[in-house]
């Protein structure tokens, strides 16, 4: 049974230069204890789509379409209903553990506020429950981490008490919003360990977003990659990443130095820049950038189709697919 | 009241003002901006033109005293039947005059003490700060009382009494300036491509300046207008019969039945301190555009 | 591997910095008993033709006794010492007009202005903040829209007409609020404890006095108050926006807390090292007010008697208003160092 169903997600900010299409048209389901990988550039609309479902974008932003939750739609719930699922049912992540904890707050009172006020918790029992909370994420001495503030902690233990806060009412889906990126590459292993493990253990959903697709290879059950406000492609990563059909997928791993990009012997950047959501081309937004494009591209939004088992592409040329 | 002692904008985010141009387009996007402007020309016109516009002789006791606002005296006649209305109107050339060559001089002051101490350093730096520390422990018209007291009460003394008073908040935003542009990396960049000492300064130190002491200077305008009409509605200023706004107020506040005395010569004051505060607060908005919200959101 | 915290006892890191800060306050007193000093006394203003009649002025004698009372023939370093000498003994010499200790009469005009101004720090405090809060969640709105005009026009208007037009308008016409004065002349002064004219009546179970009391205070403490309000809520508005977009408010949103609970808690808090830096502002502001408004309301208070001392150069006056201004500063930006303190545990232990 699916836990989270986005269909037609369409986020609109209005700005100085008027009104700007940050994410164009997005559907995709996320499965119980499935990690959902979200890939894409800087501004390619992916944080601002998860932001979207829970309802934390700034003002001026309009979102349409549906975001189906236990037969309820997020995009549309209000005020109690809204504060009962933010926290309780999804939790979220942030990108920097240094700005997303409260700097003047004890790490104790961030871990447990939520969980009084979801659950009428004494302020005993969640304490309690935050310093188990943080023997779960490795954090030495939780009881004295309890009244110590952030800034005593490194990066990666702030990301890990940051985690700690966001599972403390034990959701069902935690939203990662490049949870890694800011720590050092030893840290962020440890970080991706403890999803893993947290997912397994309890059966935790997770929308991890990220651009890093070696991450993705190493935890994400299933990737979708985000360019210009839109998915255009989406898959299992062991194919999605040994066999990319999209010619951007191709690139993103083109620029990687990782083994995932078999059969290009250097590395190589993406031609061009990422349009910006003002002056998005028409047609295949990617086709500025793209060796393969054609007529079609310049004309048509390509859709995204079947193509294969569980994996999903939006080109019209497809030029990278397998032989008959 | 009014003291000069705002928060000093941080010197910090100074690489946001970085070759940036005023435009003049968005100023005009700014309701206040544009009434701050109206007002502000209004009252320097009339400053000009009070020979031509005023009905009366400011000092002249033409008519009967105490006259309520009517078609004869628009605002009314004060004690000794003089013209409120002229005398508001030959107010303008004391009061912007003087707050404009107040302002000049503590700026021009404040400055170059500023500027000194944070290109030295070291112990000049010390002993500046430490006098603009002295400054700023007393509330502005306290001090500026004791000085115009003991110089003798008059408006010119009232002035400088005032410069006294205001230059260290220019001392020290210049000061925090010129030590930050002096660290960023396009100064040290452009002293590695060989530009002079002299040719830094110039081009790349000086505006980056501008914007936050303009906007200061434009503020401090108002504070100025304040403080000189609060000295002389104390009589520390302007004596009489000088038509000064904030003497015209202590004379309303003497002849307190008849409001009209008091109270358009207050809404000079006001009015003339709100159009520098429009022009400031505006000026602020436009050189930071931080307030108004970020595009993108995307964090990355 | 954690510093730890005790909530007893702040780290020596924090005492450490706090003991400079006193230090250097210190220091910055002893430069002001210099400047009041100096000032006082290098100016051409005879203080025996200011204090004496006109035919006293005319007999040397009296000049001379009056010259050798005050210490005046002395060398300026000497007198300087003797001043700061006295100082050290809670002397503040005699002034000149009253032929009182500066210190009595300081007694008896410091309560006066102490209540006047609390009131009126407090009234700003609570409305300036609370309209710069409101201000900043309806950014870009209407309601901030208004709110800015409303801040600017508070910080555009003199005090002294707005004490003028509020006497007008309260007292003369409507009648509704008593217009000068600490007292209606049929109440008499209640036994001093405080010296708060309201606190000491409750004390003493006056309730029509302690009425009457409040309701003297109410317009000069508006008045007062409203230069303030516009600058807390200009600034207090600025120090929320700069928090609110901040991704652990975006993170106490994600975890379900109420809005309300966010802004209180969550956002004021971190907003609040800004707003107390300009609530430490605030107090300078009410002293320059003080003088103004004191005035025109015949507050028997410090401001009335800083400006009199000045303008009949009473120099020991003189000297210990600015005295008493100057500790004013001292302790109200100690007392912001160690709220920095209390506030921010990054100052604690950086």
């Amino acid at each position: 049974m699916t836990l989270l169903e986005v269909e037609g997600l369409r986020v609109k900010i209005r700005t100085e230069g008027g009104e700007v299409t940050i994410v164009d048209g997005v559907d995709y389901a996320v499965e119980p204890g499935q990690v959902f990988g979200v890939a894409g550039e800087s501004g390619s609309g992916k944080t601002i789509s998860v932001l979207a479902l829970l309802r934390l974008l700034p003002r001026g932003a309009t979102t349409s379409g549906r975001a189906l939750y236990g037969g309820r739609d997020l995009l549309r719930l209000s005020g109690r209903a809204l504060r009962r699922v933010r926290g309780r049912e999804l939790a979220m992540v942030f990108q920097d553990p240094l700005t997303s904890l409260h700097p003047m707050m004890t790490i104790g009172r961030q871990l447990s506020e939520h969980v009084r006020i979801h659950e009428g918790l004494s302020r005993r029992a969640a304490l309690a429950r935050a310093s188990e909370l943080l023997a779960e994420v490795r954090i030495p001495d939780p009881k004295r981490a309890l009244e110590a503030f952030p800034h005593q902690f490194s990066g990666g233990m702030r990301q890990r008490v940051a985690i700690a806060g966001a599972l403390a009412t034990r959701p069902k889906l935690l939203i990662a919003d490049e949870p890694t990126t800011a720590l050092d590459v030893t840290v962020q292993a440890g970080i991706l360990r403890l999803l893993d493990r947290l997912r397994r253990e309890s059966g935790l959903s997770v929308i991890l977003i990220t651009h890093d697709l070696g991450v993705m290879s190493s935890i994400a059950d299933h990737v979708s990659v985000f360019y210009a406000g839109r998915i255009v492609e989406s898959g299992p990563p062991p194919e999605l990443l040994s066999a990319p059909r999209h010619p951007y997928t191709r690139a993103l791993l083109d620029a990687l130095p990782h083994p995932e990009a078999e059969g290009r012997g250097e590395l190589q950047a993406i031609r061009g820049l990422p349009p910006s959501p003002r002056n998005r081309p028409p047609g295949c937004a990617f086709h500025p950038r793209c060796a393969y494009a054609t007529e079609a591209s310049l004309e048509q939004v390509p859709l995204l189709r079947p193509v294969g088992e569980r994996r999903l592409l939006a080109c019209h040329v497809d030029p990278f697919a397998p032989g008959p | 009241m009014s003291t000069a002692q705002l928060p000093t904008p941080t010197p910090a985010p100074i690489a946001r003002y970085r070759f940036r141009r005023p435009r003049i387009a968005s100023a005009w996007r700014q309701p206040l901006a544009v009434i701050g402007i109206v007002l502000a020309a209004t009252w320097i016109v009339v400053a000009i033109l009070a020979p031509v516009l005023a009905p009366d002789d400011p000092l002249g006791q033409n008519a009967a005293p105490l006259t309520p606002p009517g078609s004869d005296h628009l605002f009314g006649t004060d004690e000794l039947g003089r013209d409120v209305l002229s005398r508001v109107l030959f107010g303008a050339r004391l009061s912007i005059p003087l707050a404009l060559l107040l302002v000049g001089l503590a700026l021009f002051v404040g400055a170059t003490l500023g500027a000194i101490a944070g290109y030295f350093g070291g112990l000049i730096d010390s002993i500046v700060m430490r006098g603009a520390d002295l400054v700023f422990a007393f509330p502005a018209i306290i001090l500026a009382m004791v000085v115009t007291a003991v110089l003798g009460p008059s408006i010119r003394n009232a002035v400088l009494a005032l410069v006294v008073v205001s230059w260290p908040a220019y001392a020290r935003v210049v000061r925090g300036l010129v030590l930050s542009i002096g660290q960023t990396e396009y100064v040290t960049a452009t002293r590695l491509l060989g530009a002079s000492a002299r040719r830094a300064l110039v081009r790349d130190v000086l505006p980056n300046v501008a914007g936050p002491v303009l906007v200061l200077a434009t503020l401090d305008l108002g504070n100025a207008v304040l403080l000189l009409s609060g000295l002389s509605f104390l009589g520390l200023g302007a004596q009489p019969p000088q038509p000064e706004w904030g003497a015209g107020v202590a004379e309303g506040i003497q002849y307190f039945q008849f409001w009209w005395i008091g109270t358009f010569p207050g809404l000079a004051i006001f009015t003339v301190v709100l159009a520098f505060n429009f022009l400031g607060d505006s000026l602020r908005d436009i050189l930071d555009p931080q307030s108004s919200w970020r595009a993108g959101g995307e964090g990355e | 591997m954690l510093p730890g915290r005790s909530r007893t006892r702040p780290p020596r890191v924090f005492l450490r910095f706090l003991a400079r800060r006193f230090v250097a306050l210190v220091f910055l007193g002893l430069g002001i008993t210099l400047v009041a000093f100096l000032l006082t006394n290098l100016v051409p203003g005879d203080p025996a033709a200011a204090n004496l009649g006109q035919r006293a002025i005319e007999d040397p004698a009296a000049v001379a006794s009056f010259r050798e009372r005050y210490g005046l023939d002395k060398s300026l370093p000497e007198q300087y010492g003797i001043y700061v000498w006295r100082l050290a003994h809670a002397d503040l010499g005699e002034s000149q007009q009253a032929r009182l200790p500066v210190t009595q009469e300081l007694g008896t005009f410091i309560p006066a202005t102490a209540e006047l101004a609390l009131l009126s720090i407090l009234i700003a405090v609570v409305v300036g903040v609370g309209l710069g809060i409101l201000a900043a969640i309806r950014q870009n709105r209407l309601t901030d829209h208004l709110l800015r005009v409303l801040s600017l026009t508070g910080v555009s208007m003199p005090t002294f007409w707005l004490a003028l037009v509020a006497l007008y308008v309260f007292f003369f016409r409507l009648a509704w609020l008593p217009g000068t004065g600490r007292l209606d002349p049929q109440f008499s002064e209640p036994r001093h404890r405080t010296g708060f004219f309201t606190i000491d009546a409750l004390l003493q179970g006056e309730w029509a006095t302690a009425a009457d009391a409040a309701r003297h205070l109410v317009l000069p403490a508006v008045v007062l108050a409203l230069y303030n309000i516009g600058l807390l809520t200009r600034y207090t508005r600025t120090a929320v926006l700069e928090v609110v977009n901040h991704d652990y408010i975006r993170a106490a949103r994600a975890k379900g807390i109420p809005e309300r609970r966010v802004v209180l808690r969550h956002v004021l808090r971190a907003a609040l090292p800004a707003v107390i830096t300009v609530i430490g502002l605030a107090f300078a502001n009410v002293m320059t007010g003080a003088v103004l408004v004191e005035n025109i309301f015949a507050w028997p208070g410090i401001g009335q008697y800083a400006y009199r001392s000045a303008t009949t150069l009473d120099l020991p006056a003189i000297m210990g208003v600015s005295l008493f201004v100057a500790v004013v500063y001292i302790v109200v930006n100690f007392i912001v160092d160690v709220l920095y303190g209390v506030i921010d545990p990054r100052i604690r232990v950086a």
